[in-house]
């Protein structure tokens, strides 16, 4: 269970609040005006934006104390999501220690991104960016998985592609999901809950 | 640090009535290779910190917070993330670094110790300054341009990386250190900032035990005065002479001319590897049979100077100019900006320098 109680986050002399229990396993989609707070929601799950005050718990481990790298929490940010000096390849393994390779490579073929493994992300479009480090992030072993638009940069084709995917990973694994995003068929094909952010 | 101020402090720490002296072997002579790699490492370590620290500063917000986001380990930070950024670097930082060292002069001078422990430049003083032997300063003076200016040319061409390039804007995210590396790289930190401040501090406690009540403050009035107005007119004239050194550098990257363009930014900063001693040989032979160097001494003094800094203030204002240039400039053809209005933007720019 994801507890979100009474959290207050200052950002850019605003303070944003957010309430809210996410139930194991559950998908939710965030949605809400431009600058409304639905990233920093998810940096402050993630633990890269300090909370002024409130709580977060998982499984009724309170989150706030523990630095990012110690929360079970795996995030797609908007952009920036691959290292520039390293390959396709290099990427997913490094961050997919201890998972199978061979299923590394089954998962990119599925998104369609096995034949762009050996290249330099600067070599790849922003759509094929995107679902390399939605393929990361999705394959990592924390419980709780952030998505920040995710399907953004991905044609209508590739996007109810890669929706699907997120969605069998997640329903396979129990993961809980929260995923931000403004398009309603991302809500349709996605979200167990919609949740309207209003600032 | 001025060079002669370090030496005076290293004296006081490290000289043969030294602080520190009762902490080291018995055998330990600061006048001579010890004394001239200490010297070195406090002149140099600063710059290398320095040039790291931008290396640092080239790693962007993103790649700091996936790495933590990513869980990598301290290890798997260092080799992915930091190596890649440093390891351009290392090997140029290294060279420079050794074209410093080799290139010294006032360390070698006053810590040489004899002749077992001398360098070119000392050697080019000593053939001038006692000898008067021309042809053989010279020779020397070309073997340490020859040398030097060798080993500048492969790092130029070899390295890449902003050498003394700008600082680029402080980042807003970095990781924060768990309790124990904290702590290390606090007292690392702390060493450093010990070592480094260490011969300073010795020469404040050294001059307070003069009578400081009659000390003849006035007669310092007139040597301050002077360097300050050397020090003023050759940085003015360096930054002019930067600028102006600098368009057609950045017109030979506008039409795109590689070749041209390294050329003459080799030329704009060539001084470096020249050092001064070697410098003023030269313009002492020129200058010589025309000119009374005794009553324009100190007009050679701000020539010197000014050449000296110029690659300095080239390669600071140079990355800002060439930003801007890829920025603005094809906006600012485009808006037929005229040439005072241009010259603004740039002073605008090299302002953040």
């Amino acid at each position: 269970m994801l507890k979100i109680e009474a959290l207050k986050v200052r950002r850019d002399h605003k303070l944003l609040a957010y309430d809210m229990t996410i139930a194991p396993g559950e998908r939710v989609t965030l949605q809400g005006e431009s600058g409304v707070g639905k990233t920093t929601l998810l940096l402050c799950l993630a633990g890269f934006v300090e909370a002024e005050s409130g709580a977060v718990s998982f499984n009724d481990e309170p989150l706030l104390t523990l630095p990012a790298d110690r929360r079970p929490v795996a995030m797609l940010f908007q952009e920036h999501n691959l290292f520039e000096h390293l390959s396709v390849i290099r990427n997913l393994t490094l961050a997919l220690q201890g998972v199978d390779e061979a299923l590394i490579l089954t998962e990119a073929g599925r998104l369609g991104v096995d034949e762009l493994l050996e290249k330099m992300p600067a070599q790849l479009s922003g759509g094929q960016r995107q679902r390399v480090a939605l393929l990361r992030t999705l394959l990592r072993p924390e419980p709780v998985v952030l998505l920040d638009e995710p399907f953004a940069e991905l044609d209508a084709k590739t996007r109810e592609l890669a929706a699907d995917w997120v969605q069998e990973k997640v329903e396979a694994s129990g993961k809980t999901l929260i995923l931000v995003t403004h398009q309603d068929e991302d809500v349709a094909r996605l979200s167990q809950r919609n949740i309207i952010i209003t600032g | 640090m001025p060079t002669l101020v370090l030496i005076t402090g290293l004296v006081v720490l490290f000289g043969r009535s030294g602080w520190l002296l009762p902490l080291l072997p018995d055998d330990w002579n600061l006048y001579g290779l010890h004394g001239i790699l200490l010297a070195h490492i406090y002149l140099n370590m600063p710059f290398a910190i320095r040039m790291l620290r931008q290396q640092y500063n080239n790693i962007p917000d993103p790649a700091w917070r996936l790495a933590l986001q990513l869980k990598l380990t301290d290890w798997q930070r260092f080799c992915y993330i930091e190596l890649p950024v440093l390891r351009p670097v290392l090997v140029m930082l290294l060279g420079f670094v050794f074209i410093l060292c080799f290139n010294s002069f006032a360390v070698v001078l006053a810590l040489g110790g004899g002749p077992q422990a001398t360098t070119l430049e000392v050697a080019i003083y000593q053939a001038l300054k006692y000898d008067f032997n021309i042809p053989e300063a010279l020779s020397f003076a070309w073997t340490q341009l020859v040398i030097a200016g060798g080993l500048f040319v492969v790092l130029y061409r070899k390295g890449s990386g902003g050498w003394l390039s700008v600082d680029l804007p402080e980042s807003h995210w970095r990781p924060l250190p768990g309790k124990w590396a904290g702590n290390a790289y606090r007292a690392c930190y702390g060493l450093v900032w010990v070592f480094l401040l260490l011969p300073l501090v010795s020469l404040v406690f050294q001059a307070a035990r003069n009578d400081l009540l009659s000390f003849d403050y006035l007669a310092l009035l007139q040597p301050v005065l002077l360097s300050a107005l050397l020090g003023i007119m050759a940085a003015c004239f360096a930054v002019v002479i930067g600028y102006l050194l600098l368009l057609p550098v950045r017109e030979a990257r506008y039409r795109g001319m590689t070749r041209r363009q390294w050329l003459v930014e080799w030329l704009a900063t060539h001084t470096l590897i020249a050092p001064a001693m070697v410098t003023s040989v030269g313009l002492y032979v020129l200058l010589l049979p025309q000119v009374d160097l005794d009553q324009y001494g100190l007009a050679l003094v701000v020539v010197l100077n000014t050449l000296a800094v110029v690659p300095f203030v080239v390669q600071q204002l140079r990355p800002r100019l060439l930003q801007y240039d890829a920025q603005y400039d094809q906006l600012v053809r485009n808006l037929k900006f005229s040439p005072l209005c241009v010259y603004r933007l740039n002073c605008h720019i090299c302002g953040r320098c």
